[in-house]
């Protein structure tokens, strides 16, 4: 008699606690194309805002929980980003079975802010640039007692969208370099062959003296000029040309995008070993990796237009490695998402996602692709591989096609 | 004491076992090469007439009647098929091979052995016409070239096997004359048919032999017998269900799978070199770090290491090299072994298990890589669009311009992107 009462006590404070309400949030169907519907959140412990027992969803730099019954749009990316970080939580916890994720504290999640972040201060002086269009993990701090900062936990922030025109963006320039040189080569194609056609016709004029189409005739001389000078305006004015043709405004809605919400889970729950201090090529990409992975597809952030302008991440887009990759200017390409995409691919689902987990304990934020990152899965391979001499030689053989 | 006694004891009668009953059995191939199917349409019509365990009684009596010493796959068809005559069994030979072959009781270099002897004792008189056989001129080398086939039963059969006996004739022909030709034996074989100097049966012996070139025969059952047993006493066999279908994979261009290739064309001692090739690159494909160290005067100067995938590229450029030099080895006669021998060799002498095979095979790949349909359609593709910048008069002639630069940016990719990379040593 007296367990019943205790079960039937514990459920009532259980169900008391943990609410299950419905939302519209952003979701993605089968077909990965993003969609917007109800949906349940878990583990609520307020019957008014979003305080969960794992995430408190806030507005800016407040500490109280956003309520049901804010602003629509706010409540819209406050549901959005507490369903998929309940989703990114549960797979660190159940799938990958992360004992350090399981122990996390209660985190909080801060959307429309716009602050930078401060090691000391926590949120950097308002009068700082604000920040829009991104979202970041930080890490927790101590505080400074003697201007009032409180000590923090590890947090998230996702920052407002803003249009920016494109022209004020510093954009990655790898694949446009690769455009150009593609078009150099066009256009000294056309001008060796309008070249070689010339001299061809001048020759046979001056050995027989005639030919069926005089090279000095003007009509030839018009075609041969003129085919080259359209293709040296084209080849010159190459930039304008594209900026003309291309979309103007960029912007990007983090809190709305679920890959961007599970990149930046998997930062907090990859923190144990890739600590969370600045962007690298190895931290970003092992990011993206679970990201794809709790997504279950290898893009990331696309097929979204609503909320992202920005072209999004692909794991099985074909690249070779260059030097710079290694820069933290080039840290957000997807060329690491994509290498440790085929490794998994290359072990197996299973292994592949069990080893990329294990990986994280032989990588530091700081590390390189080609040093300590190969080296790391070549280690782990000895650890978790089921035939390791065998699977690593299929690493290295994908890695070297990849020209690491 | 007793007990390395018994050792001894145990030792000298498995040496004594493996001298008085020969064995043939199959522990290291998988799928058989024959077992294509129309060796298994062979099997069928051969299983109709008899069961699987009268060929393999037949076939294990048979072979307990082999002098050991003296192994001969012709004597050893001849006993299979006069036990089939007397158990009054009508079948063909071939199946009855493919049959043992597939009781694992031989494997296919054994099966390859016995299917080429049989095929060379079945083969019949040409039946030409005497009128189109160039008779031979009347000379010192044409009579010293009747004597020596008088004499074949006498100087070459008594004692080898035909085979054997045949090459070795052979190569007494060839010192009589460097340059004879097939056509030229044929004439001097019927000339001494016709001048009474050997029976009919030999003449058909010797006509056999010619015929399937028999000089040039690769194997004996013998030389085969000796090459493995070398190779089980200095590499015993770790794994004795170990099987692999990666050795009975057909070698382009030729009729045999790459294991029956690998016992054709090297030696034991051959197989050995190549094996250890392959130890090695094992070896340097599993190092944890390399370094390079520059030495002056014998003190260090500095130590570079390489970076992982430097140090795979290391191991490959290693194995290269080794290849290379392998065939400078006095051992190989300037013989140059492909990666697939070598990686035969490794497996037969256990480096290589099966399970690892087809990977270690495929680093191939990095420094021969296989050519698509598209990388030798583009080379054609580029060769007409370069003709056709030339004769396409402007402004169209940017179309062509248009396919050369698309062939060179898509299907010309190299692809390995690294090997003119300045930031890496390999």
């Amino acid at each position: 008699m007296k367990n019943i009462i205790l079960i039937i006590a514990f459920f009532i404070i259980a169900t008391s606690f943990s609410h299950g309400k419905s939302f519209k949030a952003v979701v993605r169907t089968e077909n990965n194309r993003a969609t917007e519907e109800m949906v349940e959140l878990e583990d609520l412990v307020s019957d008014s805002s979003f305080d969960g027992k794992y995430f408190k969803i806030v507005k800016g730099k407040s500490d109280e929980a956003i309520k049901f019954d804010a602003d629509a749009d706010l409540v819209f990316r406050a549901a959005t980003s507490y369903y998929h970080l309940s989703l990114a939580r549960n797979y660190f916890v159940n799938k990958v079975k992360s004992e350090y994720v399981s122990q996390f504290e209660k985190m909080i999640i801060r959307i429309e802010h716009s602050n930078q972040f401060s090691e000391l201060g926590h949120f950097a002086h308002d009068n700082l640039d604000p920040q829009f269009n991104n979202a970041l993990t930080v890490p927790g701090g101590k505080g400074l007692a003697s201007r009032g900062v409180k000590p923090w936990g590890t947090e998230i922030w996702f920052r407002s969208k803003k249009k920016i025109h494109i022209s004020d963006l510093n954009t990655n320039g790898l694949a446009n370099q690769e455009f150009k040189v593609l078009m150099r080569g066009f256009r000294n194609q056309i001008h060796m062959q309008s070249l070689q056609r010339f001299l061809a016709g001048a020759v046979t004029v001056l050995v027989s003296g005639s030919t069926r189409s005089d090279p000095f005739s003007t009509d030839n001389l018009i075609r041969t000029v003129g085919s080259s000078l359209i293709m040296e305006f084209g080849y010159q004015f190459i930039d304008p040309i594209t900026k003309a043709t291309s979309r103007k405004w960029y912007w990007l809605d983090t809190a709305l995008i679920p890959e961007i919400i599970y990149h930046e889970y998997a930062h907090a729950a990859l923190s144990d070993s890739l600590v969370l201090s600045h962007s690298t090529a190895i931290i970003e990409g092992m990011a993206d990796f679970f990201a794809g992975q709790i997504a279950g597809s290898p893009k990331l952030a696309k097929h979204i237009k609503k909320y992202n302008t920005f072209n999004g991440k692909n794991a099985k887009r074909k690249q070779d490695y260059v030097i710079q990759f290694e820069m933290s200017e080039y840290a957000n390409t997807d060329f690491v998402f994509g290498l440790l995409w085929e490794i998994k691919n290359i072990l197996g689902e299973e292994k592949g996602e069990a080893f990329m987990f294990d990986l994280r304990k032989r990588l530091t934020t700081n590390s390189t692709i080609r040093g300590q990152l190969i080296d790391g899965i070549l280690k782990t391979c000895d650890a978790v591989c089921d035939h390791p001499f065998v699977d690593k030689i299929r690493i290295l053989t994908a890695l070297n096609i990849k020209g690491i | 004491m007793r007990l390395i006694l018994v050792s001894i004891l145990m030792m000298a009668f498995s040496v004594q076992a493996q001298e008085t009953v020969p064995s043939f059995k199959n522990v290291r191939e998988g799928k058989s090469f024959y077992s294509k199917f129309i060796h298994n349409y062979a099997v069928k019509r051969t299983l109709k007439k008899t069961t699987r365990a009268e060929i393999l009684a037949i076939y294990q009596e048979a072979l307990k009647k082999q002098d050991p010493k003296k192994l001969c796959a012709y004597d050893l068809n001849n006993e299979i098929t006069t036990s089939l005559k007397n158990s009054s069994t009508d079948i063909d030979l071939k199946g009855f091979i493919y049959v043992v072959r597939q009781e694992n009781e031989i494997d296919d270099v054994v099966a390859k052995i016995l299917l080429t002897a049989h095929k060379v004792k079945t083969t019949p008189f040409m039946n030409k016409d005497e009128d189109d056989i160039i008779p031979p001129s009347n000379n010192e080398k044409t009579k010293s070239a009747l004597d020596l086939i008088a004499s074949f039963d006498k100087r070459f059969a008594q004692r080898a096997c035909f085979d054997e006996a045949y090459k070795s004739f052979y190569s007494e022909l060839i010192k009589i004359d460097k340059k004879i030709k097939s056509y030229q034996l044929e004439a001097l074989n019927l000339k001494a048919f016709q001048d009474g100097r050997i029976t009919e049966d030999l003449y058909l012996t010797l006509e056999q032999g010619r015929l399937n070139e028999l000089e040039a025969s690769p194997l004996s059952l013998a030389s085969y017998q000796q090459k493995i047993t070398t190779l089980r006493i200095q590499y015993p066999l770790r794994d004795l269900t170990e099987k692999s279908d990666f050795t009975s994979v057909k070698v382009k261009k030729m009729k045999s799978s790459r294991r029956q290739k690998l016992f054709e064309n090297y030696t034991d001692m051959q197989i050995i070199l190549m094996g250890n090739v392959i130890k090695k690159l094992r070896a340097r494909l599993e190092y944890d770090a390399v370094e390079i160290s520059g030495y002056k005067e014998g003190v260090l100067q500095e130590t570079i290491p390489l970076d992982p995938m430097e140090r795979f590229r290391f191991a490959i450029k290693a194995l290269r090299k080794e290849m290379t030099l392998l065939s400078l080895n006095t051992f190989f006669n300037g013989r140059t072994p492909d990666y697939m021998d070598l990686m035969i060799a490794s497996y037969e002498i256990g480096i290589i298990p099966a399970s690892e095979m087809e990977v270690v095979a495929s680093l191939e790949e990095i420094w021969n890589p296989k050519k698509t349909f598209w990388d030798k359609a583009g080379v054609w593709i580029k060769v007409f669009s370069s003709v056709a910048t030339i004769v396409i008069p402007p402004p169209y002639g940017f179309i062509p311009a248009l396919v050369i630069l698309v062939i060179e940016a898509t299907v010309g990719k190299k692809k390995q992107p690294n090997t003119n990379d300045p930031s890496v040593l390999f």
